[in-house]
């Protein structure tokens, strides 16, 4: 488990954590291992294991569902050295169909101590997988000089994103006016063409905003919290904060008196990744599970 | 110390739906210790359903289970919820100052029923035949009651109904939908849902139940005057399964819903006169795997006294 303060301590493991490449390769033996439905491919004797906010046993959940076909696909692999943690969002199989994972492991002498999860399943809600598979190359580049930030100014990003947003103020955010964010494969800002889009929502108005300008619009007045955050994971090398969070939803009614997106109540997980070139957030990608009103992350 | 007895239990699960519509829980008697759970989660009491709940349309009552020995009611009803139909199980134990001390509650709503077995129109009503009360001759005890859920629920992880003590005319309503005996439309594994045209014993017994793979954390309500025992448990199913092998109908290929991992969390009331079961009614919803209850299974355990 990690805290900010840990976060930019350095992580509790002395001397400095497993290397980059160490920490993508634990990644992808964690996903062909899925794959096998065989935890022991990875070795894990002692790991606490998470998916969708619930501790299970390694086996259960994806483990007992994941499918050969299709193969896993890694979108974004991060790593933080100094915390010993590596996360990534991938396509994996399930009963043969493509479902998204997003994946945070912690190692420990060389093996996998933590994993958390959220695995997401509902076709119905936002999600497309053609959406989830298009290139982000901008995540990938190395942050170099000057257009480079330093891990506090990283790790207070996801907090600064999420109180605008709580505030209704874009203009509170450091986001750039192009930045594209992409939540469960679907692009949800600067989107006039409405791709991905599902027609029940199509009439929101909302899409072909830009991030800020959508704050701004008022369309997050149903949330009335963002909690339990936490940064676990501060990629320096590329410029990412990886955050999870809950957002909650009451009910039908937003603060402000208008129509909510939900018309019960409900938490949302988040596991969502800021991609900050020149002190600005540039890119995000996300992804979303709708829960139980009050669900906790199952870490603090 | 005083105790709450049939008729103010009763009262109170009224009194606790009122309130409920009202948006205000200061109209209740509460423990200032009181905990409150929705869909298995700790919030306030004003949160959730507190939020949402509306007087159109107006709520329905199937079934009421009253606990006098334990101090503890419970009922399931349709309810109003920003004008669409869900369905609401709640548990309200009260402390010996009469004092509402827990609130447990599940609200099944159809966005969440990727199953479709969803029908609360299915809910019209009272159920005459769960209000009863029985004649001594015909009463199980406590133990009874438990044995003859549990026999219920180990006979589905089992795959065998021969040992359920259930007759064969036995209905069984899920969220307003009937799931034995009933005329069968549709094809495939929708066809037969629960367990289509058979009764409750052959759908246990026909394998069509082998996607659940445990029923854990069971905790009992007994009311033996009526001969009613409400099961609070939460059926896993790990999703390994693609299809199931349906004794008569061969290799049945399951929805997707149930080839993923899933945890259904329920309210379950049997009806048992004689020492078989005569009626089941349930109100459940689907969540992700693993979910808990949020409530130690020692609440669930027996009192240390029975109701004279």
């Amino acid at each position: 488990m990690t805290t900010r303060d840990e976060v930019l301590a350095g992580g509790s493991t002395r001397p400095r954590g497993a290397r980059r490449s160490e920490l993508v390769g634990a990644l992808e033996r964690y996903l062909e291992a899925l794959r096998a439905n065989d935890p022991a491919l990875f070795g894990a004797t002692r790991i606490r294991f998470t998916e969708n906010g619930q501790e299970l046993a390694v086996g259960k959940g994806l483990w007992g569902t994941a499918t050969k076909q299709p193969a896993p696909e890694v979108q974004l692999a991060l790593a933080d050295e100094r915390s010993s943690q590596a996360a990534c969002f991938a396509l994996v199989g399930e009963a043969g169909e493509p479902v998204l994972l997003a994946l945070r492991v912690r190692l420990r002498a060389g093996r996998i101590a933590e994993a958390e999860t959220l695995v997401c399943r509902d076709r119905d809600s936002i999600f497309s997988v053609e959406g989830f598979r298009r290139p982000r190359p901008l995540f990938g580049q190395l942050v170099s000089g000057q257009q480079r930030a330093d891990r506090e100014l990283l790790a207070g990003i996801p907090d600064r994103y999420l109180d605008g947003i709580l505030a209704g103020d874009g203009s509170a955010i450091p986001v750039a006016a192009d930045c594209i964010r992409v939540e469960n494969g679907v692009q949800t800002v600067l989107n006039p063409d409405l791709v991905g889009i599902r027609e029940a929502v199509r009439d929101r108005g909302t899409w072909h905003l830009s991030v800020a300008e959508q704050v701004d619009s008022g369309i997050f007045s149903d949330i009335e919290a963002a909690r339990d955050r936490r940064v676990p994971l501060i990629d320096e090398d590329l410029g990412v904060a990886f955050a999870w969070f809950l957002f909650d939803h009451a009910g039908p009614l937003t603060s402000r008196g208008g129509e909510s997106r939900f018309r019960t109540p409900n938490s949302m997980m988040a596991a969502e990744a800021f991609k900050v070139v020149g002190g600005q957030i540039r890119e995000i990608e996300a992804l979303l599970g709708v829960f139980p009103y009050g669900m906790r992350p199952g870490w603090t | 110390m005083s105790s709450v007895d049939r008729a103010a239990l009763e009262a109170a699960a009224d009194a606790y739906l009122s309130a409920v519509l009202d948006q205000d829980p200061s109209q209740l008697p509460l423990a200032p210790t009181v905990r409150f759970t929705e869909n298995s989660q700790e919030i306030q009491l004003g949160e959730g359903l507190w939020c949402t709940s509306s007087r159109e349309p107006a709520p329905r009552r199937a079934v009421c289970v009253v606990d006098v020995a334990k101090q503890q009611v419970a009922m399931l009803t349709m309810l109003g919820e920003h004008g669409e139909q869900s369905l609401l199980a709640v548990r309200l134990a009260f402390n010996g100052d009469r004092q509402i001390s827990e609130i447990e509650q599940i609200v099944a709503r159809s966005r969440n029923n990727l199953s479709s077995l969803f029908n609360p129109d299915g809910v019209d009503g009272e159920r005459a035949h769960f209000r009863e009360h029985l004649p001594l001759s015909n009463r199980a005890s406590r133990d009874e009651l438990i044995a003859a859920a549990n026999a219920y629920f180990d006979g589905i992880e089992a795959n065998d109904g021969s040992h359920v003590p259930v007759v064969d005319s036995c209905l069984r309503i899920e969220n307003g939908l009937r799931t034995v005996r009933r005329e069968v439309t549709g094809e495939g594994f929708a066809a037969g849902f629960g367990g289509g045209q058979l009764g409750v014993a052959d759908a246990i017994s026909s394998g069509r139940y082998d996607y659940i793979t445990g029923i854990r954390e069971r905790r009992f309500l007994c009311d033996e005057d009526r001969g009613l025992v409400l099961a609070l448990a939460f059926f896993d199913h790990l999703g390994k399964l693609t299809s199931v092998n349906i004794k008569g109908v061969g290799e049945v290929e399951l929805p997707p819903v149930a080839r993923r991992p899933s945890s259904t969390q329920l309210f379950e009331v049997f009806k048992v006169v004689d020492g078989k079961i005569v009626a089941i009614e349930a109100f459940l919803d689907f969540f992700q795997y693993g979910i808990k209850s949020g409530w130690p299974v020692e609440s669930g355990a027996e009192p240390a006294l029975a109701a004279g």
